[in-house]
């Protein structure tokens, strides 16, 4: 069933003790609410039962792997430059000698540049030497 | 029970409501806690599962035998003396709410006429 593997998928993203622990149980429960979701509810239902899947995985799945470090410093690299490019943007609309939609695929491709690369760059080197990475200083107590 | 433990989170509450009235497996514990919400309150597999492995953790809730010509693949689970005390501790604190804003209400009622 392409249900049950799409689920599957998702199940890949959950924490790997949960999955190992209550995997097939999950997998089970999903595939037998969606059956009775559109027995009783038709599409709406199903679409009803596919829609909290998701957000499950943005409440349940994401909050542990965005407490990782390797993941939390790109992302925060990635939203300073994308917040650098909007202001940009915003302040500088004008684009001397550009026109029709030159400067929108110039503003993406600078996102894209300005951000993904620091953000790929510090992923690596996170990923390569944890020990390079600031510990918090610890204060000592008398 | 320690009231620190009150208010119940909604999953932790439904999963211990469902169980009281006897075990269950998780599709039936995810339909109780919808009943028992009047589809208020809806329980995904996740949110499900990571509750009910917390609650083995912390003992409110254990494992318990299958039925006998159930599916084999289904785990039941069956609500503890703690988690029983957990779950009656915050149905109390409820039901003092319950009959707090019902006085309330009356007083209003009173100042009003």
């Amino acid at each position: 069933m392409i249900a049950t593997r799409i689920y599957s998928g998702f199940l890949s993203l959950y924490p790997a003790e949960l999955r190992r622990d209550f995997g097939a149980e999950m997998s089970q429960v999903f595939v037998e609410d969606l059956e009775d979701s559109y027995r009783s509810r038709g599409v709406a239902g199903a679409a009803r039962v596919w829609w909290r899947s998701v957000k499950e995985l943005w409440r349940v799945a994401l909050p542990e792997h965005a407490s990782k470090r390797e993941i939390e410093v790109p992302i925060v690299v990635y939203c300073l430059n994308n917040l650098y490019m909007a202001v940009m943007l915003v302040s500088f609309p004008e684009v001397p000698g550009a026109h029709g939609a030159l400067p929108v695929v110039q503003a993406i491709a600078g996102s894209l540049l300005f951000s993904l690369i620091p953000a790929l760059i510090t992923f690596v080197a996170l990923r390569v030497g944890n020990h390079s990475v600031p510990v918090p200083l610890v204060l000592g107590t008398k | 029970m320690e009231s620190s433990n009150l208010p119940l989170p909604p999953a932790t509450f439904f999963i211990l409501f469902a169980l009281a009235s006897g075990e269950k497996h998780g599709y039936a514990i995810m339909r109780e806690a919808r009943e028992a919400s009047d589809n208020g309150f809806e329980l995904g597999p996740a949110t499900l599962y990571t509750t009910i492995q917390r609650l083995l953790d912390s003992g409110w809730i254990e494992e318990a035998e299958s039925p006998e010509g159930s599916d084999s693949r289904r785990r039941y689970y069956a609500l503890t003396r703690d988690g029983n005390s957990a779950l009656q501790g915050d149905l109390k604190r409820m039901e003092s709410i319950v009959k707090r804003s019902k006085a309330l209400r009356l007083r209003s009622v009173e100042a009003a006429s």
